[in-house]
């Protein structure tokens, strides 16, 4: 709740009597708060510590001294000499009534309701021993639910708590829902009626203390049967902590709990409703060989055999330079570690690299330069200390989606004003205090002004005046930025800006280990700890820590794909990445690892680079495996195993391992708790690490940083590469629903959001003769995709913007290498 | 008032059984009888009891009534009302269908506690009240329904549904509803609400004098809520962010033209009212800008005339077209309108002269005498130079003379007020005068001016008489008495008059059917705003009441432009039942400032407001009040105990519209 109070200058600390004990407590909390502090029980039914007191239950009420009716203690502050009494007779009997009250039209649904076992009011009705009604109203009509898919809603279970209403509108920032009617007839509704149209995170769904807001997506189960594990999110960056429920060895539900993590138990569409992926039929099933003939089916031992056979093969006719590695960023710590290991010291293998380093070779390589890390990384905490927010380049609410969510609760509870830069007209609730819309290009330019304010009148002034008033901003730099060519400068004119205010960026990492696999050497410049390959102490040191000796190790940075259109590169190894969707020039790539003499591919899912491998391997989800992923804070956090696999899968260090020891590796490690200890014995800054502060993830990674003064960048713009056969600017991203292939295969992510689609401007529609929902052809120089148009208002005229996470529809194939956009144009199909 | 019976506010009248003329009186009662002038009002059933004026009616009916009213009003945000005032509804209609049994009256008379011990809203904890007094008052009545054989009469009720706030507002604004969404972290949403009742949230955010807060339940407990501050905080968060305010999806779906006479805050409402019915509306101002004494009057560091103009500008966008520099009766008249099509008018010319004196010298033109309004005026719309005072009096006690005396402050002059009574009985907000002490201006008081001194065409002095209190006056202040001899002169290089203001009219004189009232007023239907005379003319706030307040101003446009639509669209021009419900909320009083409150802890004080630098504020007109932060709009718009209530009244002789 707001203290405001305390900015008014009365934080002081008032003393009062509860149940007859002495207490002191900070003037503003409300009486149920310093209950809560001091261990004295006030039931609730409505109340949820991360929102602001609703106070419809009436069941937390107690009595006060001086005032002759109940008193509700959770919308009550203190003051000081208040005697309260928490439990009196006339207490009781008032919540028996209130729970009477609700119970008055209460459906007997308990043994088919699926909140059974966890529902707060059989709780309540238990705990204030509720036997009978008084209460009678006429019948009224059993109501239809609301099915809206992946949510669903139940009027007749609903006791109208308005904890979903709320928490949309606080915490996400929808504001889906809202209270139709009065009286007893009244029910949640959406704002306009419609079915739900919204982000699908299911927050509602997580605070409804009844069964009438549920999810589509579960397998049926009672709560007391499942099994509950916390585990990480294997999605995006943001390392958000969940639940994961399991009956039978099947995945039931992903919950989330309050107050654990750094998500407060807020989650997103993909890592709430995605779990269908995890055992879907689209799982790989088996190691499979792909001869001329058509696929086989292969065992192990045979499969690891052939791949490392033909590994050493190349490398031994051709040298080390000759085989390559493309790992995905979804690999846990301990993955990318003994991958990076296996190959280096079994074959002598350096050109290994992530597609995210790969696409920006100059960002990581330029952050390095300045911070010695891999990116500008710093607790979400440091939203609260914050002056003001800056998003840039950055559609907070729909990459990274819990950051926003923590934004905005700051914004309630602090007041912070927020900023945003774009070149689209992204949006963010609450509004933000004013908005800029940048020609993609002129970002530096952008970035400059910002930090040099002058007495115009003009927007970017205004703006840069504002940011200077508040200091310290705390800027949230997007996906946009990161793949740009530009990159690097941008990245130093935004890092300028915000030391020069006194404030800190925050780079938004993609994959739920981003960060890790960086960390973890996946790269041909360093080892991990981001110490050079080509440093002799590092190469020592890892030597001395393996227990073997390293040939000397090259610096590769040219592009792999160049590599393997030129030969020099015949063998490739590509862990979880789908370069063919995610690489930019599509058919260049396919082309470039159709010409590998040997293609080995791991993945958990099929996609279109698993269907050009000579073989696949199939590896374990985050739920079928233990490991550590470090978030877009470098802060470690671990998961164990929840379910044993249903396909033949391994996970990947496994896999791994099995290639080095087939490579003459000879230590093995029993457990990935031994590579974790390895990692944390080893890597610099991962020294902290130990499977306590895994779990409690309380440790962040700590990155050297030898931050010059002076940020120097290059003010130019980049060049506008639209033209007259291709006037549009086509800009790529990540949608809500969608990142890869681990949302690909969620059935309810695709009833969401099924194809892709391209934002397009109404005047560019009304131009093209293009309507919403039309099949659409966007081209460019390298190619075409066929999308459906989404006309609204959040390109401006002359730009369109594609998500890419599309494998039937990929975005990126028609982007050069080195670019985030490319000029297009659109035709009606 | 003589009636039957009255519950209210906990004295009990019982006249039952006793001949008319032998009723012992009720003092704390008053209601109209007749409704609407048609139909008569025999009962009314609210917040405060049960009150029977003559038969017909019906108890029981009335009580089951009341709850399924309550029910209808319940807004579902907590469980006991939600819920109890339903099982109140079907127990009172089984009840009325001689189904009910004794049983169910004391089941009745529990729920009415339970429900008003815990509900969350003034609909739930005053709801079952007067239901409850029924109960104990009428016993008999529902156990001749109970016995059977009696049937209900099927009388007529109309409600209302308001709040104490809401009822002191002359715009009938929705405050408990406003407020709450700002508590809800909903700013933009309070701002829609404020809009539904006026479009002048800046100008009353920031200048209101605020009869609502004076009706707050609130300072029952221990102060009210800051309504005002709360609007401006609302109106602020639209201005300071980047939104887009709402459009008008019914601009000019109709094809009259209305002429608003002046665009001050009466003018600018009631165009408002009517561009969101449809119309085409052209405002005539005759200043250059719009906002009248808020423009003009009000100095900046109470209203920066930049964000007022940014007020008008979004009715402007609605649809509403400003002419500014046209001084109506001269530049324009009714002829040259009429003649260009405007099918009717609202005069809204306020009452922008100094009232004179009446003291020697006055009219003698002596360089440093000034009318207040005139002063302000040229002040804020920097109208030239105005020389460097030394020491200026301002003569009056009212907001005029707290703006003028502040304004001269920060001008360099020594400033002293020059008041007949005491401060005890100064008109003005009391926080203004808190302000002008800490600001520096001086007061004296019991002193009435009688002559200007002067030297050479410049004044040099005031010659003033001292006064004593005497008894009240029509105002219920004691009034001033001068003491014989006791003249003498005040030296100053200034004086200013801010003792009232007087209409000017005199574009009135080219009809001599509108009547006028002898202090220069236009003469119209009191509760339709219409001249009775000539149809098409209609006034309201200043000019037609004299001078009031800005939201009275709005409140009369609001309906003004009700009574214009209606006129224009050929329908009959009155009042709806549910306003006439209003007026007789506002009638029996909807705020008891004795009422104990009983389930609220003293002690959360009102959010202080923060002001600007003490530099700033003394020596500039940089504005003076800072406006909430969010985390004090949210903390303080959590104190507001929503005291919805519902007023009904029992109507005979045929249903109403």
């Amino acid at each position: 709740m707001a203290k405001s109070t305390a900015a008014t200058g009365k934080n002081a600390r008032v003393k009062l009597v509860l149940d007859g004990k002495n207490v002191e407590a900070r003037g503003g909390d409300t009486i149920l708060e310093v209950a809560t502090a001091n261990g004295v029980h006030i039931p609730t039914l409505c109340y949820l510590k991360k929102l602001n007191p609703i106070g419809s239950c009436r069941v937390c009420s107690v009595e006060v001294e001086g005032n002759s009716g109940p008193v509700m203690s959770c919308v009550t502050p203190v003051v000081d000499g208040m005697q309260v009494r928490t439990d009196t007779d006339l207490i009781r009997r008032y919540r028996q009534q209130m729970i009477r009250f609700i119970l008055v039209n209460h459906p007997l649904d308990c043994p088919v309701c699926e909140r059974s076992g966890e529902c707060s009011l059989q709780n309540r009705t238990m705990e204030f021993n509720v036997a009978d009604q008084l209460f009678f109203t006429t019948e009224h009509e059993k109501q239809k639910v609301a099915d809206w898919g992946v949510i669903r809603y139940d009027r007749n279970l609903c006791v109208m708590c308005e904890r979903c209403v709320r928490i949309c509108h606080e915490i996400q920032g929808v504001s889906a829902y809202k209270i139709d009617g009065t009286g007893i007839k009244a029910k949640i509704n959406t704002q306009n009626g419609e079915p739900l149209d919204c982000d699908f995170c299911g927050q509602c769904v997580s605070v409804c203390p009844v069964g009438a807001l549920n999810s589509g997506v579960v397998l049926p189960a009672r709560s007391w049967e499942v099994g509950r594990v916390r585990s990480i999110c294997s999605h995006c960056a943001v390392g958000c902590s969940l639940s994961v429920e399991t009956k039978n060895n099947m995945v039931a539900r992903i919950s989330s709990v309050d107050g654990v993590g750094v998500n407060d138990g807020n989650l997103c569409a993909r890592g709430r409703f995605g779990l269908q992926a995890y055992q879907s039929k689209d799982r790989l099933a088996s190691p499979e060989s792909r001869p001329g003939g058509g696929p086989r089916k292969m065992a192990w031992d045979a499969a690891l055999d052939e791949v490392a056979g033909k590994f050493r093969a190349i490398v031994e006719k051709n040298g080390p330079d000759s085989v390559a590695v493309i790992a995905g960023e979804r690999l846990t710590n301990e993955d990318a570690y003994i991958l990076q290991k296996v190959f280096r010291a079994g074959l002598g293998v350096n050109r290994i690299d992530t597609l995210s380093n790969m696409r920006n070779r100059k960002l990581n390589s330029g952050l390095f330069k300045t911070y010695g890390a891999s990116a500008p990384v710093i607790p979400y905490s440091m939203m609260e200390k914050a002056g003001c927010f800056l998003s840039f380049g950055c559609d907070m609410e729909n990459e990274n989606p819990v950051i926003a969510n923590m934004a905005r609760v700051v914004m309630r509870d602090k007041g912070t004003s927020l900023y945003v830069a774009n070149s689209r007209n992204v949006g963010f609730m609450p509004h933000p205090m004013a908005r800029i819309l940048y020609d993609y290009g002129a970002e530096v330019e952008l970035a400059a002004a910002l930090a040099d304010p002058r007495e115009d009148k003009d927007a970017v002034a205004k703006m840069a005046i504002a940011l200077a008033g508040h200091g310290s901003p705390l800027i949230f730099i997007g996906k946009e930025i990161h793949d740009h060519p530009n990159s690097e400068n941008i990245m130093a004119a935004l890092m300028a800006l915000a030391a020069k205010l006194n404030g800190w960026t925050l780079l938004y990492r993609e994959y739920a280990n981003t960060q890790g696999t960086n960390d973890m050497g996946l790269s041909p410049a360093n080892f991990p700890g981001y110490a050079g390959v080509e440093d002799p102490d590092a190469a020592a040191h890892y030597a001395a820590m393996w227990g073997l000796e390293l040939d000397p190790l090259f610096a590769r940075e040219e592009d792999i794909f160049t590599a393997l259109e030129s030969g020099k590169v015949k063998g490739l190894l590509v862990v979880g990445a789908d370069p063919a969707t995610h690489f930019p020039n599509g058919p260049a790539t396919m082309n470039a690892m159709g010409k590998a003499e040997y293609l080995a591919v791991v993945d958990s899912f099929s996609t279109p680079t698993s269907d050009m491998a000579h073989i696949v391997l199939p590896a374990c989800v985050s739920v079928e495996k233990d490991g550590t992923y470090t978030n877009n804070e470098g802060r470690p956090q671990g998961f164990s195993r929840v379910v044993t696999p249903t396909t033949d899968s391994k996970p990947e260090w496994e896999i791994f391992q099995e290639l080095g020891k087939r490579f003459g590796l000879v230590r093995t490690y029993s457990s990935t708790a031994r590579i974790t200890e390895e990692i944390a014995a080893s890597v610099k800054g991962y020294k902290e690490l130990t499977t306590a502060n895994l779990v409690s993830g309380d440790v962040f990674v700590s990155y050297p940083s030898d931050a010059p003064p002076v940020f120097k960048f290059d003010k130019g713009k980049t060049k506008d590469a639209r033209s007259e056969d291709f006037p549009m600017l086509m800009l790529t991203g990540n949608s809500l629903f969608h990142l890869d292939s681990l949302s690909r295969a969620s059935a309810a992510l695709n009833t969401i959001e099924p194809a892709a689609f391209v934002e397009i401007s109404s005047q560019d529609a009304a131009e093209g003769g293009i309507a919403d929902g039309d099949d659409v052809n966007v081209e460019s120089a390298l190619g075409s995709v066929r999308a459906v148009a989404r006309v609204n208002g959040r390109p401006p005229k002359g730009v369109v913007y594609m998500a890419k996470g599309f494998e039937n529809a990929p975005a990126m194939s028609l982007v050069e290498r080195g670019h985030g956009a490319t000029a297009a144009r659109i035709r009606r199909a | 008032m003589k009636l039957l019976f009255s519950s209210w506010l906990g004295t009990t009248i019982d006249n039952r059984g006793k001949k008319a003329d032998s009723w012992d009186d009720c003092p704390g009662v008053k209601l109209p009888e007749s409704f609407d002038g048609k139909r008569d009002m025999t009962a009314f059933i609210g917040w405060g009891g049960v009150v029977v004026l003559k038969e017909p009616y019906d108890i029981v009916e009335m009580a089951y009534s009341y709850a399924k009213a309550l029910q209808e009003c319940s807004c579902a945000k907590c469980f006991p009302c939600r819920v109890g005032t339903k099982v109140m509804e079907d127990l009172l209609l089984k009840i009325l269908e001689g189904k009910g049994s004794e049983e169910d009256l004391t089941r009745l008379e529990v729920l009415c506690k339970t429900v008003t011990d815990n509900s969350k809203c003034g609909i739930g904890q005053l709801g079952p009240g007067p239901i409850a007094d029924t109960l104990g008052f009428f016993k008999e009545e529902y156990q001749a329904y109970i016995s059977g054989g009696k049937k209900r009469p099927n009388l007529h009720y109309p409600y209302k549904m308001t709040a104490p706030c809401t009822s002191a507002c002359p715009t009938g604004m929705d405050i408990p509803l406003y407020i709450e969404q700002i508590k809800e972290e909903d700013p933009l949403g309070s701002l829609r609400t404020i809009r539904q009742a006026s479009p002048m949230a800046n100008s009353l955010g920031r200048a209101c004098f605020h009869p609502c807060e004076n009706s707050c339940r609130r300072s029952n407990v221990e102060t009210s809520l800051a309504i005002c501050k709360l609007k401006r905080f609302a109106w602020d968060w639209e201005d300071q962010h980047d939104v887009q305010p709402p459009s008008n999806p019914t601009k000019h779906t109709r094809q009259e033209k209305v002429a608003i006479i002046g665009g001050g805050p009466a003018g600018i409402s009631c165009a408002y009212y009517l561009a969101l019915q449809g119309f085409r509306v052209t405002i005539f101002e005759k200043l250059k800008g719009a906002g009248g004494a808020v423009f003009s009057g009000i100095p900046q560091y109470r209203v920066p005339n930049e964000i007022l103009e940014r007020e008008w500008r979004y009715v402007e966008s609605l649809g509403v077209e400003f002419k500014f520099g046209v001084q109506f009766g001269k530049d324009e008249t009714f002829k040259s309108l009429r003649g260009q099509g405007y099918k009717a008018f609202f005069l809204g010319t306020g009452g922008d002269l100094s009232k004179a004196m009446r003291v020697e010298g006055e009219d003698k033109g002596y360089d440093g005498l000034y009318g207040g309004i005139e002063i302000l005026r040229q002040i804020k719309l920097k109208e030239g130079d105005i020389p460097k005072r030394k020491h200026a009096l301002v003569v009056g006690g009212g907001n005029t003379a707290m703006d003028c005396a502040r304004t001269f402050r920060r001008l360099g002059s020594k400033v002293t007020v020059v008041y007949r009574r005491t401060a005890k009985e100064l008109p003005c907000d009391p926080h203004e005068y808190a302000e002008s002490l800490e600001e520096g201006v001086e007061y004296m008081f019991l002193e009435a001016p009688t002559r200007i001194v002067a030297q050479d065409g410049k004044v040099t002095g005031l010659e003033s008489q001292k006064m004593e209190l005497g008894e009240p006056d029509d105002s219920g202040r004691r009034r001033p008495v001068p003491v014989k001899g006791s003249e003498h002169v005040i030296e100053a290089d200034c004086i200013m008059s801010a003792i009232g203001q007087d209409c000017d009219i005199f574009y009135l004189k080219e009809d001599p059917n509108i009547k006028i009232t002898k202090w220069d007023n236009p003469v119209v239907d009191e509760v339709t705003l219409q001249s009775q005379e000539v149809k098409d003319v209609f006034a309201g706030g200043d000019c037609m009441t004299g001078p009031a307040t800005l939201v009275d101003a709005v409140g009369q446009a609001r309906l003004a432009a009700q009574s214009i639509g209606q006129f224009l669209r050929g329908e009959e021009v009155r009042l709806s039942d549910d306003q006439i419900m209003e007026r007789v909320i506002k009638r029996i009083g909807a705020y008891n400032k004795n009422e104990a409150i009983p389930n609220y802890p003293k002690g959360w004080e009102r959010q202080p407001m923060p002001i600007c630098d003490p530099d700033l504020k003394h020596n500039s007109f940089s504005e003076v009040e800072l406006g909430y932060t969010q985390q004090q709009a949210m903390e303080e718009a959590s104190r507001c105990m929503r005291c919805y209530i519902v007023g009904m009244a029992c109507v005979a002789n045929g249903a109403g519209s």
